[in-house]
C-alpha cells in the first residue's frame, strides 16, 4: 500500500529550518495549493520553535512509502 | 503553600477517521502538532488545523487544543 505524506518545510526566526508534516496526503495537490496552505500556517502564526517563530517558505515535498504487510 | 502557573507550550490534536473495524466500529488515528504557543487565539488554531486538514484525505473527526500548565511555588 502506498501511503503518501506532505512535508511542508518552513524557514524560521533562527535562520533555520522547521517541517510540519501531514499524513496521507491528497494524490493532486497542486503548488498553489501547498504554497497558499503554507502562507496560511505563517499568518495565522501559532508555531513557536526553538529557533523562533515561522518567517517563510524554504519548500515542500512528498513523501510516498510503500508498505507490503505480510503478516 | 502559594504557588503560580507557568503556561507550558500548547498542542494541536486533528482525530481522523481511519475506516472501519471488522466490527463496523469507526478507527480513529490522530496527530499531535507540538510547539504552539499558549497565548495563541483559538480561533487561528482552528484556522491552521483546517488547513492541515484540506491537505489530506482522511475525514477530521476533531480537532481538540492541548493546554498545559506548569505550577511552581511562588
Amino acid at each position: 500500500m502506498l501511503t503518501k505524506r506532505l512535508e511542508m518545510i518552513f524557514q524560521n526566526q533562527g535562520g533555520k529550518t522547521t517541517k510540519i508534516s501531514v499524513d496521507n496526503a491528497k494524490e493532486d495537490l497542486t503548488k498553489e495549493q501547498v504554497e497558499s496552505a503554507m502562507q496560511v500556517i505563517i499568518d495565522k502564526n501559532i508555531f513557536q520553535t526553538n529557533s523562533g517563530e515561522l518567517t517563510g517558505i524554504d519548500s515542500a515535498r512528498i513523501v510516498t512509502t510503500d508498505i507490503d504487510e505480510i503478516i | 503553600m502559594a504557588v503560580s502557573v507557568k503556561m507550558g507550550p500548547s498542542k494541536l490534536k486533528i482525530t481522523f477517521s481511519n475506516g472501519m473495524d471488522d466490527n463496523g466500529n469507526e478507527k480513529k488515528r490522530s496527530r499531535t502538532y507540538s510547539n504552539i504557543k499558549p497565548t495563541a487565539k483559538d480561533q487561528d488554531i482552528y484556522d491552521v488545523a483546517t488547513t492541515l486538514i484540506g491537505l489530506q484525505n482522511s475525514k477530521a473527526l476533531e480537532v481538540e487544543r492541548v493546554d498545559e500548565k506548569e505550577i511552581v511555588e511562588a
